[in-house]
C-alpha cells in the first residue's frame, strides 16, 4: 500500500509541476526499481497509480466543465458518449504505468 | 540476463512506448499528450468560458476596458486606435485562433504542411492561382496606408501577444487533433485572409464560366445560345431601379466588334463535360428603407450576407469604440475593423456583385516555354517559384509562369487539379489587382453619412459587392462596387486570345460610372444578387447573376407598406415563399387535371402557397416534380450526358415552361409522335411520386421538406461531432431566406437608424471557436427559429445595462 501511494504521490506532485506524461513511465519504472517490487508487483502498483491517478483527474476534468468536449472528441473517434473517455485516459495510463512498472520490476528484481 | 542488460532491455522498451505514444500514428494525435487531464483534451473545456477580470498586454499604451453581453460579444473601449486594434486582435485569437491561423494557411496554400500529400493538390491550386502573390501585392498598397497600416500592426500585435503566452494545454483543440501549433501573425496572413475571401466570392460560377461556354458555342447555333444560355437572366428587376438615368459618358471598349459567335478554341479541351451542380449560387439579401416607409420616420437596413455555413463561425460579432469611431456589426476573424455593421448614425451591408471579374486567356508560348506571343512579337514570362512543405515528404518545388496576363494556372505539361480550368491559359482577374479593400471597411467604421459612406467605397476592388447605406439623416443608397473590366459585348464569356491586344480588358469602370441609386422615389432599394443595371447601362457587365426570385419577391414585399418597424423586417428575412411556384405550378396541375391524373397529391400541391416550410410535404414533392421535369427537358432538347452542355439556368426552365404547351421545343424528335408540355408535365409527376418513394420510403413525416433537404453545419475539419449535421429548416436556395444543404444566412442583421439606434441580428453559430464552449454553436438554434435578438450598442464604456454579464480590463504590462 505504501508503495502504491508513494507512486500515486509522486505522480501527483511531478505533474503539478510539469504536466507531462511522461512521468507515467518514469516514476512507476523508479518506484518499482527502488523498491525491489518484482516485475507482477511493479506492473500491478504502477498500473493501479497511473491509472488511478489519469482516471481521478479526467473525471474531474469532465464534472468541471469538459464533457461537451469530452463528447466531441468521442466522436472523433468513434467511442459513443464522452463518458467513456474518462475510464479510457484511466486504462491508457494504466497500461503504460504497467508496462513501466513492470520494466522497473524486471531491472531490479526483489532480493531472495 | 545480466542487470545492464535487463536496463538495456526496459529502457528500449520504454523507449518505444514513448516514442509510439509521442508522435502521431496515421491520422491518431500522439495519444499520450493527446490524453494527458494536465495539457491534452481535457485542458479545452469550458475554462476558456471563464472571462478574465484583467489582461496585461506589452503592445497597450492606455487601459482599454471590455464589457461582455449575454451573447458573449465583446463591447471594446480604447482610448486611442492603436490600442483598439491590438485589443481586437487579442480578444478575436482568444475565440477564433485556429480558425484564422487555418484558414490563412489555406489561402497561403500550405496546408501540406499538416496534411500532408493529401493536401497538396489544394496547395497547388492555390499557389498556381496567385493568391499569395496578389495577397503580397495588395499588402504593399494597404501598408502605403497610414491608417490601414496601424491596424495591420496593431492587430497582428495583439494576435501575437495571445499566442505568446500560450502552453500546449491552452492551444485550441484542433491543433491537438492535428498534431500542430499557432503560428504567429503578419499583416499578410490577414491580406491572405481577405484575398482567399475575394477568390471564393468571384464566384465558381464565374471561374469556369468559359469552358462550359465552350461547349455551347461548338455545339449550337447563334439563336439557341441566345435562348438558352442568354448573357442576362431572362426575368427580374434589377438592382438600380429601372429607368435611373445615367448621368455620365461612358468610357468606350477597345473595340466594339462583338464576340458572343466567336468559335471555340480549337486548343480549348472541350469533352469530356463539365459537371453540372444543382445547388444553387451562393446568395446574399440586403436592403434598405427609407423614412417615408417606416412607422419611425427613420431608414431601416437589413442584409443577411448567405455564405457557405460552418463551424467555427464565418463572422464574429463585436463593438470596437475609440475617439474616432464607435461601430458594431461582424468581421472576419483575423481582420481588423468591422465588415458588416452600423455606427450611431450609419449602417451598411453587403451582397456578392457576381459580375464576372475572371477571364482566361489562350498563351502561345515559344518552345522553351520562355516567352509567349503578344501583338508582333514576344514577351517574357516570369517564372515564380512555390516551395510547398509537405509533411512527411520531401518539399515540392512547383514554377508557376506568369504572363502580363496573370498567372498561367495549369500549364500542358502538368496534370491540370481542376478539370474545368483551360491548360496553357493565363488566370487575369481584378483580384490580382493591387488594391486596397480594408481602407474601405475602416473608413465605412468611422463613417457618419452615406456621403462619408460613398466615398469610403472608392478605390474598393475585389471581391465585388453591393454596398447598400442609410444613415439617420434619411438617406439611402445602393452601389454595385468593385473593379469591373470594361468589356465588349460578349467578351469574356469564351478563351480570349492572350497574343491579341484587341483582346484585352480596355481598363476599369470608373467609380462614379458604376450602377448606383440614392433616395429613389419607390422609398426602398435592394439587391438580392441579380443583375446590377437595366439594358440602358451602357456598360457591358455579365456574370452568374441570381435568378428572380429572392429580388423581386423582396421588392414586392416591401412595396407592400409603408410603416415598416425593425422587427417586422425579421419576417421579411425569413420569408420562405418561392414566387417560382404561383407562376408555374398551377399550370401545371391544370395540365395533369386535364390529362385526368389522379392523386391526392395534387390537392395537396393545389392547397400549398408556396412556402418551404420545414413540416410541410408539398415543397418536397414540387421540388422533386421539378427536377424530374428539368432533367427530360433538357435532355430531350439539348442531350446534355451527350453533348457535355452545362444545364441552362432554372430561370430559362421556367420560361420555357410558360411557353405554350405546343411549343416545338418539347417534342422529342427521335420519335414520330409530338410530344407537348403535357407529356413531360404527366410522365415527370409519376416519374416524382417514384423517386419520392425510393429516397424516403412511404408517404409520411419522411416525406417532409425538413427531412428531404436537411442543413448542415460543419466544422472546417469535417470532423460530424464538431459540427451540426441533419437540421431541419424552413426555406430554400431560391427563397428570401436563402437555405439550402450547406449554405445560409451567415449574419442576419437589422438596423432602425433611429436616436438612439437599434439593431437585432443572429448567426448559425456561437461566438467562441473552442468545441468544449457552451458559446460554440449556442445560436443555431434561434436561427434555425428565425429568432433575432436586439443589438446592444453601448455609447460609452461605463454605460450599464442588464444584458452585460463581465467586464475586462485590458492594461499596458508594466
Amino acid at each position: 500500500m505504501i508503495f502504491f501511494l508513494l507512486t500515486l504521490l509522486g505522480l501527483i506532485f511531478l505533474s503539478l509541476i510539469v504536466p507531462a506524461w511522461i512521468w507515467l513511465l518514469a516514476v512507476p519504472f523508479l518506484s518499482a526499481c527502488l523498491a525491489r517490487m518484482g516485475w507482477k508487483k511493479g506492473a500491478f502498483i504502477g498500473a493501479a497509480a497511473a491509472g488511478l491517478f489519469w482516471f481521478g483527474a479526467a473525471a474531474i476534468a469532465y464534472i468541471a466543465g469538459a464533457r461537451i468536449v469530452a463528447d466531441r472528441v468521442a466522436g472523433v473517434f468513434g467511442i459513443g458518449p464522452g463518458l467513456v473517455l474518462v475510464p479510457l485516459t484511466g486504462f491508457l495510463a494504466a497500461l503504460i504505468g504497467g508496462i513501466s512498472g513492470a520494466a522497473g520490476g524486471l531491472v531490479q528484481p526483489p532480493k531472495q | 540476463m545480466k542487470p545492464v542488460w535487463r536496463l538495456f532491455c526496459a529502457f528500449i522498451l520504454l523507449a518505444g512506448i514513448f516514442a509510439g505514444l509521442n508522435r502521431p500514428i496515421s491520422s491518431l494525435p500522439p495519444l499520450g499528450t493527446f490524453f494527458n487531464p494536465f495539457q491534452g483534451f481535457w485542458q479545452n473545456g469550458r475554462q476558456i468560458d471563464y472571462l478574465p477580470l484583467q489582461v496585461s498586454l506589452l503592445d497597450l499604451q492606455r487601459p482599454v476596458i471590455v464589457q461582455w453581453d449575454k451573447n458573449r460579444v465583446p463591447h471594446l473601449f480604447a482610448e486611442s486606435d492603436a490600442d483598439l486594434y491590438c485589443a481586437q486582435g487579442y480578444l478575436v485569437a482568444r475565440d477564433r485562433l485556429w480558425q484564422m491561423d487555418m484558414q490563412t494557411r489555406a489561402a497561403a496554400g500550405c496546408l501540406s504542411q499538416i496534411f500532408g500529400k493529401r493536401a497538396l493538390e489544394d496547395d497547388r491550386l492555390m499557389r498556381r492561382i496567385g493568391l499569395s502573390w496578389a495577397a503580397e501585392k495588395n499588402l504593399n498598397t494597404i501598408m502605403s496606408d497610414s491608417l490601414c497600416r496601424l491596424a495591420l500592426d496593431s492587430f497582428s500585435r495583439g494576435v501575437n501577444a495571445y499566442i505568446d503566452q500560450l502552453d500546449f494545454r491552452d492551444f485550441p483543440l484542433e491543433y491537438k487533433l492535428l498534431n500542430d501549433r499557432p503560428q504567429p501573425w503578419s499583416p499578410l496572413r490577414t491580406a491572405l485572409l481577405l484575398k482567399q475571401m475575394a477568390w471564393y466570392l468571384t464566384g465558381y460560377g464565374n471561374h469556369v464560366r468559359e469552358k462550359r461556354m465552350a461547349n455551347v458555342y461548338a455545339t449550337l447555333d447563334s439563336a439557341d445560345i441566345e435562348r438558352f444560355y442568354p448573357d442576362r437572366p431572362p426575368l427580374g428587376e434589377p438592382i438600380v431601379p429601372a429607368g435611373t438615368p445615367w448621368r455620365f459618358s461612358p468610357v468606350p471598349p477597345r473595340t466594339d466588334c462583338e464576340t458572343a459567335d466567336q468559335p471555340a478554341d480549337s486548343q480549348f479541351p472541350i469533352r469530356p463535360a463539365v459537371p453540372v451542380s444543382n445547388e444553387y449560387a451562393l446568395g446574399s439579401n440586403n436592403w434598405a428603407v427609407s423614412g417615408s416607409r417606416t412607422r419611425s420616420g427613420a431608414p431601416i437596413l437589413c442584409n443577411d450576407p448567405h455564405l457557405g455555413l460552418g463551424l467555427p463561425s464565418v463572422w464574429y460579432e463585436m463593438q470596437l469604440s475609440s475617439p474616432h469611431q464607435n461601430v458594431y456589426g461582424v468581421t472576419f476573424p483575423g481582420a481588423p475593423g468591422i465588415v458588416i455593421g452600423f455606427t450611431s448614425s450609419l449602417a451598411w451591408g453587403v451582397t456578392n456583385a457576381e459580375t464576372d471579374v475572371a477571364d482566361w486567356f489562350r498563351i502561345y508560348f515559344t518552345s522553351n516555354r520562355s516567352t509567349y506571343r503578344y501583338a508582333d512579337g514576344f514577351r517574357p514570362v516570369t517564372a515564380r517559384i512555390e516551395t510547398l512543405q509537405v509533411r512527411g515528404s520531401p518539399a515540392l518545388i512547383d514554377t508557376v509562369l506568369h504572363t502580363h496576363h496573370g498567372p498561367v494556372v495549369f500549364s500542358r505539361d502538368k496534370e491540370p487539379t481542376d478539370s474545368r480550368m483551360p491548360v496553357d491559359a493565363a488566370l487575369c482577374w481584378s483580384g490580382h489587382r493591387a488594391s486596397n479593400e480594408l481602407a474601405t471597411f475602416l473608413w465605412l467604421n468611422r463613417a457618419a453619412t452615406v456621403s462619408e459612406a460613398d466615398s469610403a467605397l472608392r478605390g474598393y476592388v475585389s471581391p465585388g459587392q453591393n454596398f447598400i447605406l442609410a444613415d439617420a439623416d434619411g438617406n439611402i443608397a445602393i452601389r454595385h462596387t468593385g473593379g469591373f473590366p470594361i468589356r465588349r459585348k460578349g467578351q469574356g464569356r469564351l478563351l480570349l486570345d492572350g497574343s491579341d491586344p484587341s483582346d484585352e480588358w480596355s481598363g476599369w469602370i470608373p467609380f462614379d460610372h458604376l450602377p448606383a441609386a440614392h433616395n429613389p422615389r419607390q422609398g426602398f432599394l435592394s439587391s438580392a444578387n441579380q443583375i446590377p443595371a437595366d439594358s440602358t447601362y451602357p456598360y457591358y457587365l455579365s456574370g452568374n447573376y441570381f435568378a428572380f426570385e429572392r429580388g423581386n419577391r423582396i421588392n414586392e414585399i416591401l412595396h407592400r407598406r409603408s410603416d415598416w418597424n425593425g422587427l417586422d423586417m425579421a419576417q421579411v428575412q425569413r420569408d420562405v415563399l418561392n414566387p417560382d411556384v404561383p407562376r408555374v405550378l398551377p399550370r401545371l396541375l391544370r395540365i395533369l387535371l386535364q390529362k385526368g391524373v389522379i392523386s391526392a397529391w395534387i390537392d395537396t400541391l393545389e392547397t400549398w402557397n408556396g412556402e418551404y416550410r420545414k413540416n410541410l410535404i408539398a415543397p418536397s414533392l414540387y421540388e422533386a416534380w421539378w427536377q424530374e421535369l428539368e432533367s427530360s427537358l433538357w435532355e430531350n432538347h439539348l442531350h446534355l450526358s451527350r453533348t457535355g452542355l452545362p444545364r441552362p439556368r432554372w430561370d430559362v426552365t421556367l420560361k420555357m415552361l410558360l411557353q405554350p404547351t405546343d411549343d416545338p421545343f418539347f417534342d422529342d424528335s427521335s420519335t414520330f409522335e409530338v410530344e407537348t408540355l403535357v407529356h413531360w408535365t404527366t410522365r415527370s409527376f409519376e416519374r416524382a411520386l417514384e423517386v419520392m418513394q425510393q429516397q424516403h420510403g412511404e408517404p409520411g413525416a419522411s416525406w417532409r421538406w425538413g427531412e428531404v433537404r436537411k442543413t448542415d453545419i460543419p466544422h472546417l475539419l469535417r470532423f460530424p461531432s464538431f459540427g451540426r449535421h441533419g437540421l431541419s429548416v424552413d426555406g430554400e436556395g431560391r427563397t428570401v431566406s436563402a437555405v439550402t444543404h450547406r449554405t445560409g444566412p451567415t449574419w442576419c442583421m437589422i438596423v432602425e437608424l433611429t436616436r438612439p439606434v437599434r439593431a437585432w441580428g443572429t448567426y448559425p453559430g456561437g461566438q467562441s471557436g473552442h468545441p468544449g464552449s457552451l458559446f460554440y454553436d449556442d445560436r443555431i438554434d434561434g436561427w434555425i427559429n428565425g429568432q433575432v435578438e436586439e443589438l446592444l450598442y453601448l455609447e460609452n464604456a461605463g454605460d450599464h445595462h442588464p444584458w452585460l454579464i463581465a467586464g475586462t480590463r485590458m492594461e499596458a504590462k508594466p
